[in-house]
């Protein structure tokens, strides 16, 4: 267990590490979130209460549409290298290479989260937020809820023609219910809750990053194996 | 079509067929009109039916895809496939009946009913595996994919019911629809059966198809190991993308 | 039967008529020659 649990910081620190050396893409990710922000804003028109309200909703699927960019490249270095049955010769528990891989995207995620929510806020004019500690802790949970199903569809479709259309299309429908708490408890923080619903939709994300937390680990085995 | 199991996907699908028409039968021309809905009301002889046969079939394919991915048994792949592809199939078809019941009762085509969402995101999520099966070329990975990505939709299901019944209940007022009448039981009983019956038969046949598929796969002869093709501009020589592919 | 809704039949047959037309779309698809046994047997 503890074996499993170092190899997961290792895998981890390797991950940053290769995102550390190749900055220049991270910095690109960053770009692209920013500009989706940029883009969403203009199709819905300068109409300023309109965007302050969907800040939440703008928020979230530029982070969904990076972290597709982000998962597509998370395993691909490994598999052109073929370096993949290299760590599990190592041999690192293939559930120690998932948990490693899928903190690292969570990590990038919240990361990119850092440059688009201030952004989102000030092209949307949604204003300061209040509470940043409770905005931070619904990004981490909302980052790890992409992250989880993400990293893992990742590593399936990693070897198949036309993974740069099927991950997405995997991982859409999946990610449904994360993505609507994330945006509901988003705007709630930035516009305020009155009927006290947050709590609910926080539950709502802890039960999601916990089922596909602890299920795509369990998992994850096959798909390497396969 | 002298294997067995076409010969009993067959007589189910004949069997469901005619149960189900003597269900929508009753419905059409026998029992009365809903109280609320009217003639519109019919439409749950069909729709109903529909929808419980299409969980059932998800349920059907989670149960063949646990078994598939433990036991690595081509039956299990091809029955994860044929039950995959039915619930879709009804999926489908109760997004359109929910539409066309939406129309009339609601004055819409789509509303974000908890359970036409669901039926959405269930109907895109259960497509995709079929469509990543077209695209995996390995015998072992396909089944490996189609399990793994199969369990995962089935667990969604119920998450995404309930985050989409609580997100829709905060914007409108939960839909209400027509409380079960005793007149309505025959005919939804009646149809429930004969679609579930010829929703098993077609499961049948897909499967046979899916095995036919996969022993014509597996018989066919090995392909010859591909030389390094002979590349005038990579010193080198050879392609590394096709060593990869052997 | 106040506020019941008048005629709709249209939208009924719609339902059932695209149901059964896709069951047995689908029927047929799966028993087409070569589909149910190994093509050339």
């Amino acid at each position: 267990m503890t074996r499993v649990f170092a190899m997961t910081l290792t895998i981890l620190r390797k991950d940053l590490l290769v995102e550390w050396r190749a900055r220049a893409q991270a910095v690109a990710l960053l770009g692209f979130a920013a500009v989706v922000l940029l883009l969403f804003s203009f199709a819905v028109g300068p109409d300023s209460t309109m965007l302050a309200k969907h800040a939440g909703g703008y928020l979230w699927l530029a982070l969904l549409l990076a972290s597709t960019l982000l998962l597509g490249r998370s395993l691909q270095t490994e598999v052109e290298t073929d370096a993949l049955e290299a760590l599990l010769l190592a041999p690192v528990p293939p559930a120690a290479l998932f948990y490693g891989k899928a903190l690292a995207n969570a990590g990038l995620l919240v990361m990119v989260a850092l440059v688009a929510v201030p952004v989102d806020l000030a092209i949307t004019g949604a204003g300061i937020v209040e509470n940043p500690v409770l905005l931070a802790l619904i990004v981490v949970l909302g980052a790890a809820g992409i992250a989880a199903p993400g990293t893992f569809y990742a590593a399936l479709t990693a070897r198949i023609d036309g993974r740069q259309l099927l991950l997405p299309l995997l991982l859409f429908p999946l990610v449904v219910p994360a993505l609507l708490a994330s945006v509901k408890a988003t705007s709630l923080v930035m516009t305020g809750d009155p009927m006290e619903q947050l709590p609910g939709w926080i539950a709502l994300l802890v039960c999601f990053d916990a089922i596909y937390w602890s299920l795509c680990g369990l998992l994850f085995e096959k798909v390497v194996d396969g | 079509m002298k294997s067995p199991l076409a010969i009993v996907g067959l007589i189910f699908v004949v069997l469901g067929m005619l149960a189900t028409a003597a269900g929508h039968w009753i419905g059409l021309f026998v029992a009365p009109p809903e109280a609320m809905m009217g003639d519109v009301g019919r439409i749950l002889y069909v729709h109903v039916p529909t929808a419980w046969a299409a969980l059932i079939f998800f349920m059907v394919a989670f149960v063949a895809a646990i078994g598939s991915l433990w036991s690595g048994w081509r039956g299990f792949d091809a029955a994860t496939t044929g039950a995959v592809e039915v619930g879709t199939v009804l999926t489908f078809l109760l997004l359109i009946q929910g539409s066309i019941w939406a129309r009339p009762t609601w004055n819409t085509w789509w509303t974000w009913d908890p359970r036409l969402t669901t039926s959405a995101v269930l109907a895109a999520a259960f497509g995709v595996v079929l469509l990543m099966r077209r695209l995996i070329d390995q015998p072992a990975k396909r089944q490996m994919a189609t399990a793994v990505a199969t369990i995962i939709a089935f667990v969604d299901v119920p998450v995404v019911y309930f985050s989409v019944k609580w997100w829709a209940s905060l914007h409108q007022q939960a839909s209400t629809r027509a409380s079960m009448d005793s007149v309505m039981g025959l005919p939804l009983g009646v149809a429930a059966l004969g679609m579930l019956v010829m929703g098993t038969g077609l499961m049948l046949l897909r499967t046979k198809v899916e095995l036919v598929r996969l022993a014509h796969e597996a018989d066919a002869p090995e392909l010859p190991p591909t030389a390094a093709p002979l590349r005038l501009d990579d010193p080198a020589g050879g392609d590394p993308t096709l060593d990869e592919a052997t | 039967m106040d506020g019941m809704i008048d005629g709709g039949w249209g939208f009924v047959w719609a339902a059932y008529g695209i149901t059964w037309a896709v069951l047995l779309g689908y029927l047929v698809t799966l028993v087409l020659p070569g589909r149910l046994s190994p093509p050339g047997s």
